[in-house]
């Protein structure tokens, strides 16, 4: 168990160093995306060289990618301050916000999925969460059973 | 022994001490929060139980009732907000494993990116006109849908105010986030490029948080798109915004 939370540090510890580097990427080049962005570019661009397999990162990236939403709540939290700004014209803008918001997803949403092509509709199963292949011959599986398994549910 | 207890005795001690109670305090509530709000947000899904604006109304609860201030709170903001950075950069990994899928959508995706940004901010642009609303309030709401970090440069560029950008680029995550899922199922979006593409572009990260919730497929292409429409809103916004 205590193995598998090294693992599970020494991986997100991996994707963090990516973020830093891209981070630095970011600000040295002086482009307009944000570092993290350039990180997944980072770290796409090495699994697609074939050195490095997605495995290698597969359940920290789970975990993180599941609960990404989890991550935002803090920062959401901080509306609780602008309160006086907010309060003033706050139906305008907030209606301003819902009417071009959904225009704006309206718009980019069908476009895309018109022009996109028939049938590239993408197979749903997921490339995380490898404990729930069912498939005893996945390499993932053998290990996973062989280390033991504390959920990633549970995290 | 005897010299290393009082030592450690003394640690614990300072660790408990106000502020880090503090902080485990605020991190413990968020995690109750979003577990709890995960589990609704599977019961009765819908937009008031997205789990961001669920979380974020219980922990906004919770610290009103208790009358702890934000500042108070805000060690909960360092701790989960290191995170995010790893977690976007974990999004290539889905992203690699559907790259011909991806390569296939691209230019649907381009089109449906630059279009939807540049109506969502004439959108903007045109409705706080129309609601009278003054020129720094309507240049900062035009750059909402850009990610924070980006949205903050672009402002200083075309004289819009950071802070209050900021705040609507937050405000307008959550609205995204919530409104997002329910109204494309409404106009019949399932494709889930076309739907992590509008939620990515629209909602920033916490597009990109929803997205994932509905599949990694869908997250994966919402990051990218977050990505290209802060490149693209960065070209195009100075452009736009220098006429008001």
């Amino acid at each position: 168990m205590l193995i598998r939370a090294a693992g599970l540090g020494a991986q997100i510890g991996a994707l963090w160093a990516l973020n830093q580097a891209g981070q630095l990427i970011a600000t040295r080049l002086r482009i307009p995306v944000p570092g993290n962005v350039v990180g997944m570019c980072l770290l796409f661009a090495l699994l697609c060289t074939g050195r490095v397999p997605p495995r290698l990162f597969a359940r920290g990236a789970g975990l993180l990618a599941r609960h990404y939403a989890l991550f935002f709540v803090p920062i959401a939290v901080g509306l609780m301050q602008m309160g006086q700004v907010l309060g003033a014209h706050g139906v305008a803008l907030v209606s301003v916000l819902v009417v071009s918001t959904s225009v704006g997803l309206v718009i980019s949403g069908v476009t895309a999925q018109v022009l996109a092509p028939a049938g590239a509709a993408g197979d749903a199963e997921p490339s995380f969460a490898p404990a729930r292949s069912l498939d005893p011959r996945d390499p993932l599986v053998i290990r996973e059973a062989a280390e033991g398994s504390v959920g990633l549910g549970a995290l | 022994m005897n010299v290393t207890w009082p030592a450690s005795a003394t640690w614990i001690a300072e660790f408990c001490s106000k502020g880090n109670a503090l902080a485990v305090y605020a991190v413990g509530l968020t995690l109750a929060a979003y577990g709890l709000s995960r589990r609704l947000s599977r019961l009765w899904p819908s937009p008031l139980t997205t789990p961001v604006f669920c979380s974020t109304a219980i922990v906004v609860a919770v610290l009103l009732a208790g009358h702890v201030d934000y500042a108070e709170y805000a060690p909960a903001r360092k701790v989960f907000g290191w995170f995010i950075g790893p977690a976007t950069v974990a999004l290539a990994i889905p992203l690699h494993k559907h790259r011909r899928l991806l390569v296939s959508c691209l230019a649907p995706a381009f089109i449906g990116l630059t279009i939807g940004a540049v109506s969502t901010m004439g959108v903007a642009v045109a409705f706080a006109r129309l609601l009278g609303l003054s020129g720094i309030l309507l240049r900062s709401l035009a750059l909402k849908s850009v990610t924070a970090a980006v949205a903050v440069e672009i402002a200083a560029l075309v004289r819009a105010d950071p802070t209050l950008t900021a705040a609507f680029v937050v405000v307008n995550g959550m609205l995204g986030a919530m409104i997002g899922p329910w109204l494309l199922d409404r106009v019949g979006v399932h494709h889930p490029v076309a739907r992590g593409l509008a939620l990515g572009t629209m909602a920033h990260g916490q597009g990109i948080a929803q997205a994932s919730l509905e599949s990694e497929l869908s997250g994966a292409i919402a990051s990218v798109a977050m990505g290209l429409s802060a490149v693209f809103c960065s070209l195009f916004a100075p452009a736009l915004l220098s006429h008001f």
